[in-house]
């Protein structure tokens, strides 16, 4: 047995992460475990790599007890990880990134020339083909992971952990990081996977581990079991597949005319995107994150002014107007992050309820605030939202991440525009969250709400979708109807300019 | 306008940037490593104090220069430990930091000394002027070096040992990695509250060999606040300069020229009050300039990228 | 009910022991000059506190401290770490001196016509910092510091060459004409203390329910909290932090006017500055969590300190800046939350 771990158990005040969680890899074997958002796999994982130290539990490597107290401590028992976050150095260059604190020395020198060198053999000898002078921020994601990986072979690492490593990545990419790991096995290495993508523990993995509420809740080689018995182990209910009703598309709500944006490099990140959301109808934007998506829906809520093209809102030209009028002439706004931009964590729930309710005649008067309004409009949405929250008045950093999601997109519902931009609704939340506010989103465009949603998660675009836009590189790539292409398809349009695709 | 009055400016252009290199570059290795430091002001003016006392104590130039560092050291420190350990806003201590140094060094003077505003004896013993054999026999540049003390010359030599030890070791690669992203760096293994720490303390070198230039370099004396805002001065120039070191030798050199400006022209009819205050006119009006050239530059990649044809997007909607 | 009382006297907790330990500081400092700690501390306090003396010149110092303190809670309350209170409080120091001796009619007149002279400048000072900081994305910090030199020189230019008192006695005193109309009135006999520090009071309690009652008060404070978060939910950002900025001015200027018309009677050269008022009205709202209520305490409180400072200079002949020490102190503890980290220690 390569690494065991037995009996672990950690707790983030309250809440139990792991709760006597126990297991074991074997020499040269791909272990996948899998599970919800929040179900303790990357706790357990980082536990590993000395990240986070367990309140109870003991680690054996090769049969020998350890003591993994940093991520150094577990680099000398030859582990390695690769976060769901990259951990790189955005401005240095690919090479620097990867020999960071093993690095080729020329006295108290840094060895520029060797390091390139080592680093160029390096990347032929497993495959893993990188530029080591390129600046790691130009790079696209996927070769970001690749440096991520080398960084990892170059430690010597003999055990990989991979955290989420595909949900970054185009279907292209996957495939691609699917073949490396199946080579690194193949040299001898001994990987975790982490993930919530079951189809690829079909495809991978050798054993799987399921854990819920920080348990271990099920146990199997690939080979003995399948997608649908994993799934249910993981949720303990079976899924149900979501059907639109179909609709008659209203007027035109929102416009866009010929948008473009041009960034700090020598590219433009958004590139003429010209689109249209009518009544009754969800428009889906696909691509991999970073692609324009946040651009644009900067442009569309009023944060960021575009450099060329148009805005129209129920008919209004709204370019470069603020956010306060695009909101006043019916946006509403589900941002990407509810920490970023979605919340105050350090104000009360009240206080982030009110956000864009506080022009509103009923919540203020003559500029002074009438509290007691505010504190039905909050208890209104906690009931309404199945928000876990104890009272009005508690902070917003108290809530845990679906109920802080669940208070903002309620919050923008509730304003009741007809036009929603919602971004990334589902981001980082459990089944269930995530569930109910599929629902919310259904029924707003039932009820005639224009909503363009933008998500890199395909699943969600493909069952919400009326309509679907692909960006790719700030361009719109492609336009499909609901049901007119397949997960492969619109992948492909996620990482090809579609001019190379067509021709 | 002749020839001996540019060197005299060049000469005092120099004397006047020194003091101010030591705090830029003080306030760009911490920059460097993600901390905000705004204590140097405090950290400059009790380490020029306490260059004082040791002088007054040992008369040893030396020794005194020893004492500013390692006060320079220890307040560092102090801030660090605060910024770093205590997670206490950095804008906070460096104020604190200020206001309780500020106050120390008059308690202290009038404690020691039983003077108030200013101390000055003839006693106290002056950084040595270095004239160098060979060059202060060369017509112009001679006099533009004219009475520089091994401490003004070593700020120069400062500023380029940080540059290649930002730059060219494996250290200094490992510090500016943990300014890009501590927690990748963390998640690497590296303690990196350690290494910041030990960046802001060592700071304090900086900051105290700058203390010891204002009371011990051109002229030799202490008095109350000596230091005149020379460490948020600094902040100003880290910021002209990017935080790199050479970035801080041209800002100094901006900020040290109208330095000596204002100080020559007070012999003119122009008033004290308008040449004293043409350090900080400059600073506003540089950080205004270096916006706008930069936003000039932006206009410019973008009208070229505006050239370009346009291009038809596919299926309209 | 009762949990909200106790939610107070926590808020309280903190402050308090970190101004224990910053007097035992300076009374360890003051030791080492070879004073004894436990009479200087009593001392210092004695001085500052313990006398209706004391407590006059004290409330006396404390306003000018106070408005300074106001201004800095609205502004850092906001996300804006302004500096720029001192400038403010010079110009609308001078202004004031300069416009009241010009203003013909009956005292009232004088006063709310200078007051609004002085509002208006320190209004402007502050747009000028706003403006340049937010038009050329430089940092606020810095701005405002070099516009603090600057106001001092300028007003230090027209004090010394163009408004300098013709009359004065000493010809050296660099100060402009006394006044003699528009003073404001004393509150208890002939003891120092003025009109203004209820005016100051009365700012106070007003720039608290602004901040905690209204739509304005509302969007200041989440973008303090979170500058995104605001600007997502449409809070206009440039107009919202030239309009913090500007009120900032304005009651920065008008802490300037009311030492101008209640304590000075004139502006001289360096009457708001070498006190540090400024200084210690942003150390104040720091204190007390840019909370304008707190304020109040903290600004009386760090008055204090300098009142007792310059009894215990008089008395134990320790120089008085011993109390700057003591405010350095008591800042970084509470910035540093080392009280609340010792009670969490404490609980587990």
């Amino acid at each position: 047995m390569l690494v065991e771990m037995k009996h672990i158990t950690k707790r983030y005040g309250e809440v139990i992460a792991n709760d006597d969680v126990s297991l074991a890899l074997e020499e040269n074997e791909i272990l996948a475990i899998v599970g919800e958002n929040g179900a303790g796999k990357t706790t357990i994982m980082k536990i590993l790599y000395g990240l986070e130290h367990p309140d109870a539990g003991e680690i054996f490597i090769r049969g020998q007890k350890v003591l993994i107290t940093s991520p150094r401590a577990a680099m000398a028992h030859h582990i390695g990880m690769v976060q769901q976050h990259f951990m790189l150095f955005d401005t240095l260059s690919a090479a620097e990134n990867i020999v960071y604190q093993n690095e080729i020395r020329k006295g108290i020198f840094f060895d520029h020339k060797k390091t390139n060198q080592t680093v160029l053999e390096l990347s032929q000898s497993y495959g893993l083909p990188i530029d080591p002078q390129a600046i790691v921020q130009q790079l696209p994601i996927g070769s970001q992971q690749r440096v991520e990986i080398l960084k990892i072979l170059y430690q010597q690492s003999q055990i990989i952990i991979f955290d989420e490593p595909s949900a970054v990545l185009t279907p292209l990419e996957v495939e691609e990081l699917l073949k490396t790991m199946k080579q690194l096995k193949a040299m001898g290495k001994s990987l975790i996977l982490i993930t919530h993508k079951l189809q690829e523990v079909m495809d991978v993995a050798d054993r799987v581990i399921v854990m819920r509420q920080g348990k271990v809740t099920f146990e199997s080689k690939v080979t003995d079991t399948n997608v649908k018995e994993l799934t249910y182990h993981m949720v303990k209910r079976h899924l149900n597949t979501r059907t639109l009703k179909p609709q008659n598309p209203g007027e035109v709500q929102l416009e866009l005319k010929h948008i473009s944006v041009y960034g700090n490099s020598a590219k433009k990140e958004l590139d003429d995107i010209s689109l249209c959301v009518r009544s009754f109808e969800i428009v889906g934007i696909a691509g991999v994150s970073g692609n324009g998506q946040s651009l644009l829906a900067r442009v569309v809520s009023g944060l960021l002014d575009s450099d060329a093209g148009e805005l129209f809102i129920k008919g209004q030209n709204l370019t470069h107007q603020s956010v306060h009028s695009i909101r006043q002439a019916g946006l509403s706004h589900v941002p990407d992050d509810r920490y970023l931009w979605g919340s105050a964590r350090e104000a009360t729930l009240g206080e982030n309820a009110l956000m864009g309710f506080e022009y509103r005649p009923d919540f203020t008067q003559k500029g002074i605030l009438k509290s007691q309004k505010i504190k039905h409009l909050t208890n209104s949405l906690i009931d309404r939202y199945q928000i876990k929250a104890d009272e009005w008045q508690q902070k917003m950093s108290q809530l845990s991440g679906g109920n802080a999601q669940k208070l903002v997109v309620g919050r923008e519902f509730e304003q009741n525009s007809e036009v929603l931009l919602v971004n990334e609704p589902t981001r980082g939340i459990d089944i269930g969250a995530m569930e109910f506010i599929h629902q919310q989103l259904v029924e707003k465009r039932d009820n005639g709400c224009a909503i363009l949603l933008i998500s890199s998660d395909l699943n969600e675009i493909m069952t919400l979708s009326d309509r679907i836009i692909v960006l790719f590189e700030g361009r719109i790539n492609a336009t499909f109807v609901r049901g007119e292409a397949d997960a492969r398809q619109l992948g492909l349009y996620m990482v090809k300019r579609y001019e190379e695709i067509e021709t | 306008m002749n020839l001996s009055y540019l060197t005299t400016v060049a000469n005092s252009t120099l004397r006047m940037m020194t003091p101010v290199l030591y705090v830029t570059l003080a306030a760009a290795v911490c920059s460097k490593v993600k901390i905000l430091n705004i204590s140097m002001e405090g950290v400059m003016l009790i380490s020029a104090f306490f260059a004082i006392v040791t002088n007054w104590f040992t008369h040893n130039v030396f020794l005194s220069i020893i004492t500013a560092i390692a006060i320079g050291v220890v307040v560092s420190a102090v801030v660090g430990f605060c910024i770093i350990y205590l997670k206490a806003q950095p804008v906070v201590v460096g104020m604190a930091c200020n206001t309780m140094m500020s106050g120390l060094s008059i308690y202290l003077l009038y404690a020691i000394f039983h003077t108030r505003g200013v101390f000055t004896d003839p006693s106290l013993q002056g950084i040595p002027k270095i004239n160098l054999p060979f060059i202060k026999d060369i017509p112009v540049l001679g006099q533009v070096l004219y009475n520089l003390t091994i401490v003004d010359y070593l700020a120069f030599a400062s500023a380029i040992v940080l540059y290649i030890f930002l730059y060219k070791t494996v250290l200094g690669y490992r510090l500016r990695a943990i300014g890009i992203n501590p927690q990748a760096a963390q998640s690497l293994g590296t303690k990196v509250e350690r290494y910041q720490f030990l960046t802001v303390t060592l700071s304090g070198i900086l900051s105290g060999l700058g203390g010891s230039l204002l009371s011990m370099g051109s002229v030799t004396l202490f008095i109350q606040n000596i230091s005149s805002g020379r460490g948020y001065i600094a902040m100003a120039a880290n910021n002209l300069g990017r935080s790199h070191p050479l970035g801080a030798l041209l800002s100094s050199f901006f900020f040290g020229f109208c330095q000596s400006l204002g100080y020559i022209l007070q012999g003119t009819s122009i008033k004290s009050q308008i040449t004293t205050a043409i350090p900080y006119v400059a600073t506003i009006l540089a950080l205004i300039l270096f916006t706008v050239y930069g936003r000039i530059q932006k206009a410019r990649r973008i009208s070229r990228l505006r050239k370009e044809e346009p291009r038809e997007t596919p299926a309209s909607l | 009910m009762k949990k909200l009382k106790l939610e107070w006297l926590k808020a309280f907790r903190a402050p308090l022991i970190a101004v224990t330990i910053g007097l035992f500081f300076g009374g360890v400092v003051m030791a080492f000059s070879g004073t004894n700690p436990i009479t200087g501390i009593i001392a210092l306090l004695k001085g500052g506190y313990g006398s209706t003396y004391a407590l006059v010149t004290t409330l006396t110092r404390a306003t000018p401290i106070l408005f300074a303190a106001l201004a800095a809670s609205l502004a850092w309350g906001s996300g804006y770490s302004s500096m720029g209170a001192g400038g403010q409080m010079v110009l609308g120091a001078l202004v004031c001196a300069i416009i009241a001796p010009l203003v013909p009619g009956p005292g009232w007149l004088v006063c709310l016509v200078s007051i609004a002279a002085a509002v208006l400048t320190g209004m402007a000072w502050s747009l000028l910092s706003a403006y340049i900081s937010e038009r050329f994305a430089t940092s606020l910090l810095i701005i405002t510091l070099m516009c603090n030199y600057l106001a001092d020189g300028i007003a230090s230019y027209f004090t010394t060459y163009v408004f300098k008192d013709p009359f004065g006695v000493d010809a050296s005193a660099i100060q402009t004409q006394k006044l003699t109309v528009g003073v404001l009135p004393k509150l208890i006999g002939t003891y120092s203390l003025h009109t203004g520090f209820l005016l100051a009071l009365l700012a106070a309690v007003l720039l608290w329910f602004v901040s905690r009652k209204t739509r304005f008060g509302y969007q200041a404070k989440m973008n303090g909290l979170n500058v995104n978060f605001a600007r997502y939910g449409g809070v206009p950002s440039v107009k919202m932090m030239l309009l913090t900025l500007l009120i900032c001015g304005g009651i920065a200027g008008l802490g300037g006017a009311i030492e101008v018309l209640g304590t000075r009677l004139r502006y001289v050269d360096g009457m708001i500055t070498s006190p540090g008022y400024a200084w210690s009205g942003i150390i104040a709202s720091l204190m007390a969590g840019n909370h304008p209520i707190g304020a109040i305490i903290s600004s009386i409180f760090l008055a204090g300190l300098t009142t007792g400072g310059a009894t215990v200079e008089r008395q134990l002949g320790v120089a008085s800046e011993v109390t700057l020490i003591i405010q350095g102190i008591i800042t970084l503890l509470i910035t540093a939350q080392l009280v609340i980290k010792w009670k969490k220690g404490e609980k587990s």
